[in-house]
């Protein structure tokens, strides 16, 4: 190694990145240039930075498939294993408890993102006192997704819950469920609006026998 | 001052090496695959935490490029120091993808609500705040001199595997190394200054 091609391996030595043969070669070099020991000096406070960046450790190892399965199906079967198990782990999690805090509202955001990221299908929510919502259906429809902005909090005994109709059928997907940020939010799997002709919230009664009076808060009409 | 490589420790003879290990995973070897995840993963999460910011996602990146190493093993050629290399490309490969995709839907999200809380609850912790100095720091490196830095340091990739994996001469990666390198002693010795 000449003195230039040394020089040049300084900012690789400090960062560790020269192998077994680079580093040995700078070493030497380093015994005997008084410059690169200077140069690798300096770079002392740039290290114990670097070493304070905290890493969080690796998770546990992953879950591997059937090997029955990956030896009689094909790549499209794998390829496409891999892809759902990503959305899954994505968006149902696969962590240990020691992060789960505000969990389930950071895997709504993640899902809703998710669908957001894939050209979902969308229809607008309107209400009342500027209440405003979107129902979207995204990842591949293989999820759909309620988020209303502007409601206030339900009242004690009451849910706001999402119905969805299509000719004379009605069904609900679901609750909406108050997020940090006072959004209310809906994550539920496949697609909710399939021949869907409109999607109502409404404000009822938590108890599915319950006498309390219902009273709409937003709907959209799907074209 | 610099860092020392794992390597410069001798390998005790009964530790399989990449290679051996990767053709053992080929033909299903769990054991194996088991030994390179214990190898690389530490290496794969850092990589994949400073890409996306987020734990648990760069949790679920790290088992997903593994995952795709238990699938491709077959096709992947066994030789000497490849195997992090890939591994690393793979898990900033899946890490930008998810961070743009993320990035696409909390701006289209934002659109309709303005108010979307960044989701960090875990991060609050005390290593982060002594950590953050140098981390914003990072954040004024180009994208270009980060990764380096970053495969440098959290990958543990010599100069030449990460030219391999970014694609780029060996001489720009010098070159990145050096100008991301000294951006960080200059405003590292500029802040130092400035508390006196």
């Amino acid at each position: 190694m000449d003195d230039r091609t040394a020089h040049e391996d300084l900012d690789a030595f400090v960062i560790g990145a020269l192998d077994a043969r680079e580093r040995t070669s700078f070493e030497g070099h380093l015994a005997s240039c008084d410059s690169c020991a200077r140069g690798v000096a300096s770079y002392g406070e740039v290290m114990e930075g670097l070493h304070r960046i905290a890493t969080p450790p690796a998770p546990p190892v992953p879950q591997l498939p059937m090997r029955s399965l990956l030896r009689v199906r094909s790549r499209a079967f794998v390829a496409g294993t891999l892809a759902a198990a990503a959305c899954a782990m994505i968006v149902v999690g696969a962590a240990t408890p020691a992060y789960q805090r505000d969990r389930a509202q950071t895997q709504r955001y993640a899902a809703i993102a998710l669908m957001l990221a894939t050209v979902p299908r969308e229809v607008a929510l309107v209400g009342s006192d500027g209440v405003t919502g979107r129902a979207i259906v995204g990842d591949g429809r293989r999820q759909s997704g309620f988020i209303v902005r502007g409601l206030a909090p339900a009242p004690a005994g009451y849910v706001y819950r999402v119905w969805v109709r299509g000719g004379v059928t009605r069904t609900s997907p679901g609750v909406l469920e108050r997020t940090g940020n006072d959004l209310e939010v809906l994550v539920t799997p496949g697609d909710a609006l399939a021949r869907a002709t409109s999607v109502h919230v409404m404000l009822e009664s938590a108890s599915i026998d319950g006498r309390l009076p219902r009273r709409e808060m937003l709907s959209g009409t799907i074209g | 001052m610099h860092r020392e490589r794992a390597e410069v420790q001798p390998r005790p003879i009964d530790v399989p090496l990449d290679e051996t290990l990767l053709r053992r995973v080929a033909q299903r070897d769990e054991t194996a695959f088991h030994l390179i995840y214990r190898r690389h993963a530490t290496a794969v999460m850092a990589v994949a935490y400073r890409i996306l910011g987020d734990r648990e996602t760069a949790a679920e990146t790290t088992q997903i490029t593994f995952l795709r190493l238990w699938h491709r093993a077959s096709t992947l050629e066994p030789r000497e120091g490849r195997l992090r290399p890939w591994l690393l490309s793979v898990a900033r490969n899946a890490a930008i993808d998810h961070e743009r995709h993320r990035r696409r839907g909390i701006a289209a999200f934002g659109a309709l609500f303005t108010s979307l809380p960044e989701a960090d609850p875990a991060e609050t912790v005390i290593a982060r705040a002594r950590a953050r100095e140098t981390d914003d720091l990072l954040a004024t490196l180009s994208p270009e001199q980060r990764a380096v830095v970053e495969l440098a340091y959290f990958g543990e990739l010599t100069q030449t595997e990460i030219a391999a994996t970014l694609g780029v001469p060996l001489g720009t990666v010098k070159s990145r190394l050096r100008l991301g390198l000294g951006h960080l002693r200059t405003l590292l010795l500029a802040a130092k200054r400035e508390l006196g």
